[in-house]
């Protein structure tokens, strides 16, 4: 390639690397392992940069490169060093200097009880701003699964966020509900 | 006690499904935002900026 073209390519990259952090995070719940994760990617992604088709995506293509490599190689290699279970978003936890986050804590929690792939597919599309389209290429599945993986996502979420275990923010107990009968 | 069962599966039902109302739709899509930009907003390490520059100058010879 040129190094005109070099250049701006490499502008691109580095303008993606505060998404490509912020995936990795909330696919691997570790920071650490999530840098390591983008420095993977981005050394995998330079030599291939004359395969990324322009007018596309640069974002999703380089996503793809990096869930490939953390399902490849690094959650065998984070399964030894912690078992993280579903709580990916644990790394993610608001630092104790910011009280009174009390709805993010809950939505926290929430999304750490979604499986893995509606987790995904919700921030891919809802926070990443990745097309359905896109996401179902990053995820490789057909678009039709990560609309409805999106959808579940959300109910689920409005679900756990609307119920809190314990149903203590109750008053008035089983007959409170207004519904007509 | 059916009766009451039956009611709460009712509602749980109204949550779901595509009628989630906007209010409700529009608070997840921020709260998880704000997630992913915490991580996103923060400064880029220098390390990476490095790698970029490395290889670039390893590309040019």
């Amino acid at each position: 390639m040129g190094s005109e073209a070099a250049d701006s390519l490499n502008d691109a990259l580095l303008a993606e690397i505060r998404n490509l952090r912020a995936f990795a995070t909330s696919l691997c719940g570790n920071r650490d392992l999530a840098d390591d994760l983008v420095q993977e990617t981005l050394v995998k992604a330079w030599p291939k940069l004359d395969t990324f088709e322009p007018g596309t995506n640069l974002r999703a293509w380089l996503f793809t490169i990096l869930r490939n490599t953390y399902f490849t190689h690094y959650r065998k290699r984070q399964r030894e060093v912690v078992d993280s279970g579903d709580s990916a978003f644990a790394a993610l936890s608001v630092p104790p200097e910011q009280p009174g986050h009390m709805d993010m804590q809950d939505f926290r929690r929430a999304l750490g009880q979604l499986s893995g792939e509606q987790r995904e597919a919700l921030i891919l599309v809802g926070a990443a701003g990745l097309s359905y389209d896109e996401a179902a290429k990053v995820c490789g599945c057909a678009v039709g699964t990560v609309k409805s993986r999106v959808s579940r996502a959300r109910d689920t979420l409005a679900e756990i966020l609307d119920a809190p275990p314990g149903g203590d923010a109750v008053e008035g107990g089983s007959s409170g509900t207004g519904d007509d009968t | 006690m059916d009766q009451e069962a039956h009611s709460e599966r009712g509602n749980a039902a109204r949550r779901r499904g595509p009628g989630l109302p906007p209010d409700i739709q529009d608070k997840i899509g921020q709260q998880l935002r704000a997630i992913y930009d915490e991580v996103a907003d923060k400064p880029i390490p220098d390390k990476f900026v490095q790698l970029l520059k490395e290889l670039k100058d390893k590309e040019k010879g």
